[in-house]
């Protein structure tokens, strides 16, 4: 009898394998998880130290200028095709009062300021980050990226890539934080 | 004649590569060397630590080989650190500290990481008990029966 069972194992296995497979292709497709997406080192830190000139007047910022409400930082360049993408989706999100600072990624200060003319400024400020010190500080990997940060300056949550309403209800709300 | 011809050509030809050899060679060890280091020893760490940092764009590929953004900047960081007499682990750490374990090759034992170590481990175990326990139970007489 036993034996009989034996006969079976390797299709019980192939079972086993296929479904956790099948679960992981269909998270895949569904969006719900995606593996070239690396967690942040940053979750549960406060945002880096750092000395920045604004993208407008060249004042130079540093930590204290950040808000004391919740906000995002948005990585963005003007070179940054998904961010033109994502940039009406902002300009929605700053329209209901969601404090919004621009970190401006390796961009000629010039194009940054023609596209804000252009598209509409959703930012509360911009950082001019050239050189992408702070964006190295905070583990940028490429524009557009969001940093979603507590009242209390801790990094709550990252999202790489463009964010949209599907994000936001389904990641960002979730984590509780006052707009 | 017209063997004659034949007979410049290729020479030409060898001589053009000859010297595309020699230019090429001349630029890659170029490149190699663009980089000042204090010593031999920093310039060996460098290409070493090069070797074993993953790039977090291009996420098959190291620091080395990556032509990412980020690479490029990364590099540059690792130069800097590498000059100013940081230690592997210093750098390990500065790298995990903003990238995450993703971007080191040999990542550290903890929660996520332990199915790594732990899974084979086990599965030797299991093996060793699955076969301690066929060699308690099975009679000599019954040896045979089990592998029919």
């Amino acid at each position: 009898m036993i034996s009989r069972l034996k006969l079976f194992a390797p299709l019980i296995i192939f079972s086993v394998i296929a479904a956790v497979f099948f679960r992981l292709e269909n998270r895949m497709v569904s969006g719900e998880y995606d593996p070239s997406m690396l967690p942040s080192a940053l979750i549960d830190h406060p945002i880096p130290e750092f000395s920045l000139p604004a993208l407008s007047t060249e004042r130079l910022l540093t930590n204290k200028d950040l808000p004391n409400q919740a906000y995002i930082i948005n990585v963005w360049a003007s070179w940054c095709i998904s961010c033109r993408v994502e940039h009406a989706y902002l300009n929605a999100l700053s329209q209901k009062g969601v404090a919004i600072i621009g970190l401006n990624y390796k961009d000629r200060p010039l194009d940054a300021l023609q596209w804000l003319e252009r598209l509409g400024n959703p930012y509360q400020f911009n950082l001019s980050d050239l050189k992408g010190q702070l964006a190295l500080d905070l583990g940028v990997y490429g524009a557009p990226e969001n940093y979603i940060v507590g009242a209390d300056g801790i990094i709550r949550y990252r999202h790489v890539g463009i964010l949209d309403d599907n994000v936001w209800r389904d990641k960002i709300v979730p984590l509780g934080l006052s707009w | 004649m017209r063997i004659r011809i034949q007979q410049y050509f290729l020479s030409c030809l060898l001589l053009v590569c000859c010297v595309l050899f020699v230019t090429t060679s001349f630029a890659s060890s170029d490149a190699k060397n663009l980089l000042a280091f204090q010593s031999q020893e920093h310039r060996d760490r460098y290409y070493q630590l090069l070797d074993d940092i993953r790039c977090p764009k291009c996420q098959n590929q190291n620091l080395a080989d990556s032509d990412a953004q980020i690479a490029y900047d990364l590099r540059n960081e690792l130069y800097k650190l590498v000059q100013q007499d940081f230690t592997d682990d210093e750098i390990y750490r500065f790298m995990s500290g903003r990238y995450g374990n993703f971007v080191l090759y040999d990542p550290p034992l903890n929660a996520v990481t332990a199915i790594l170590w732990l899974f084979p481990l086990g599965l030797f175990c299991l093996s060793i008990m699955i076969i301690a326990f066929r060699y308690r139970f099975s009679r000599p007489e019954e040896g045979h029966t089990d592998a029919d």
